[in-house]
């Protein structure tokens, strides 16, 4: 076997690592996306229809649905079951995102009424929405940069500066807002990178 | 003078492996038969050459009741796949 023929071969089999990992590596985002934004359609036309606040404990079907239709998904595709360094980092990214949308959810839930934080002088509401559009922002630009994707990379960041909407709208209209936020950050984007992958092989 | 290739890793399917395992955190065997196209025997003995150089590591498990061999570069191999890398790029110079 002589030097180019070697280097052919690294070269190919690196390529057919690659493309291995492109294939199924835009799910999470459809299921995380599609889950979200059915969800608050859900809570929206709950809301609309009863007028109930308890209507929001449904918010909470996000992880129930989103974690029940990831383990599903991961049995069925247990067989191309490969993980590259960059694949690694990216689940480390994201447990790490989840973990810190969780956590302020749930000490948001937890704060007594009326909890207001002090910024500048001024006493500033913060909303549960910004901080799950915010989050999975950051979490949606991270991935985009680690397997450099621009739809990806592009659309976090829409979603994080889209975020701040949040800290002005509020009923109804902000959980439509939500869901069309999820739409262009997640779905849409998913959607247009999966295609990419497609037409390159 | 040109350094010689490491003879462990130059040879077509040991190359083919190391390649294949340099970007991943494992892989098991069904796959490297399936990317490298070889058969399951000559691709468990050049498995067993990598192993026992040090340069991958390799975990033997079961998937149910279906055994399931994982193989995993180790530091020492990364090492030696970039100094072969290296190597090799002094020839094509």
């Amino acid at each position: 076997m002589d030097s180019r023929k070697s280097l052919e071969l690294i070269s190919e089999m690196i390529h057919k690592s690659q493309e291995n990992l492109k294939h199924g590596s835009m799910r999470p985002f459809f299921i995380w996306g599609y889950t979200t934004i059915g969800v608050s359609l859900l809570v929206w036309l709950l809301l609309k229809l009863t007028g109930n606040p308890a209507m929001q404990w449904f918010w909470w079907l996000i992880p129930v649905i989103g974690m029940a239709l990831t383990l599903v998904i991961d049995k069925k595709y247990s067989k191309e079951h490969l993980k590259s360094y960059v694949g690694k980092c990216v689940s480390i990214v994201w447990l790490v995102m989840c973990a810190a949308c969780v956590v302020m959810v749930l000490s948001l839930n937890l704060a007594p009424s009326g909890t207001s934080h002090f910024f500048a002088g001024k006493s500033v509401f913060v909303p549960i929405l910004f901080i799950v559009c915010f989050t999975m922002g950051c979490g949606t630009a991270m991935t985009g940069l680690m397997i450099n994707s621009k739809v990806l990379s592009i659309s976090g960041f829409i979603g994080l500066a889209g975020s701040i909407a949040f800290m002005y709208l509020h009923g109804l209209t902000s959980i439509l807002a939500f869901a069309g936020a999820f739409a262009i950050m997640m779905v849409i984007p998913a959607h247009i990178q999966a295609a990419i992958y497609r037409h390159s092989k | 003078m040109l350094k010689e290739l490491n003879p462990i890793i130059h040879s077509e399917l040991r190359l083919q492996i190391m390649s294949l395992l340099t970007s991943l955190v494992d892989a098991d065997f069904s796959y490297l038969r399936q990317q490298t196209g070889a058969t399951a025997g000559n691709l468990s003995v050049q498995i067993d050459k990598l192993a026992s150089a040090g340069y991958i590591s390799v975990t033997k498990t079961f998937k149910g009741k279906m055994p399931c061999t994982t193989c995993k570069m180790t530091p020492e191999g990364a090492a030696a796949f970039a100094e072969y890398v290296e190597t090799l790029k002094t020839y094509i110079q």
